[in-house]
């Protein structure tokens, strides 16, 4: 709806498609866990884990940090931001709509007489 | 996240009223007959290609919206049409890779003629939003939303 944040939420939803990874998002918003934590209730391998961690990563969801050897993961709320902005942008959408439909019957009604 | 079975963000709501100096029949009909909506929908600038529009009970809507750097296909369904007094559709945005919508709005619409000119207003109620991580981001703006109904009644009262 507008340009600033049409392509960021694409990544956003794309990563958010898959269950386990919004399970992990869910499981993040408690508090940052390592790979063995997350991995833990969903009877995954480590290594899968790390592939869903990669794409919510790429998508500006969580990041890790490198400061520990088990690099925790952490929930990133910048483009939960986005969403609750593009909810702005609704109302917005519909002031400037109703604007451009005020010119178009302005413009119609002309137009008849 | 103990929340997502009852998402925090159902319920929220905008209402917006305008005044158009026109027939309560013509303001309706811009909403209806899809060569009036696909001029004015949408901010400056914005083009509409309309893929399906159905005004019945149930029918469909689908169109793309797109502008300079922008291009945002949306969906929507009619719920109920009573012209030229009362218009109710749901409009979907953000669709995920899995086909879900992240937002679902139903959107009231009354139209309310007095010696030409047509009262319209339009209450959006979000009734659905997907995926565990729009209802925490919801959550964070209950205050934002009341800010923008505060600056609405101020616009409306003045």
């Amino acid at each position: 709806m507008t340009p600033q944040t049409a392509d960021p939420l694409s990544a956003t939803f794309a990563a958010l498609a898959d269950p386990t990874r919004r399970a992990i998002l869910a499981r993040l918003s408690l508090g940052e866990s390592s790979v063995t934590e997350l991995a833990q209730p969903f009877a995954m391998s480590g290594p899968a884990v790390t592939k869903h961690l990669k794409v919510l990563e790429r998508a500006g969801l969580i990041s890790r940090s490198r400061a520990a050897q088990w690099r925790p993961a952490k929930l990133e709320p910048a483009p939960l931001k986005a969403v609750t902005d593009w909810l702005e942008d609704y109302r917005r959408f519909w002031e400037q709509s109703f604007d451009r439909l005020d010119d178009y019957l302005a413009d119609i009604q002309k137009k008849d007489l | 996240m103990a929340d997502t079975a009852k998402p925090l963000g159902a319920g929220y709501e905008v209402t917006l009223t305008r005044t158009f100096k026109a027939p309560a029949a013509l303001v309706f009909d811009c909403f209806t007959n899809p060569e009036r909506l696909a001029i004015w929908w949408g901010p400056r600038d914005c083009r509409n290609v309309i893929h399906r529009f159905e005004p019945r009970p149930g029918g469909d809507i689908s169109l793309t919206m797109s502008g300079p750097g922008f291009s945002h296909t949306m969906g929507g369904e009619f719920v109920e049409l009573d012209p030229p007094r009362r218009l109710v559709f749901l409009s979907m945005a953000f669709e995920a890779p899995d086909g879900g919508w992240a937002f679902i709005n139903r959107n009231t619409l009354t139209f309310i003629e007095q010696g030409g000119v047509t009262t319209m207003t339009l209450h959006s109620l979000v009734e659905k939003a997907e995926g565990e991580l729009v209802p925490l981001a919801l959550g964070g703006m209950r205050e934002g939303w009341s800010q923008s109904l505060d600056r609405l009644v101020a616009l409306v009262g003045a």
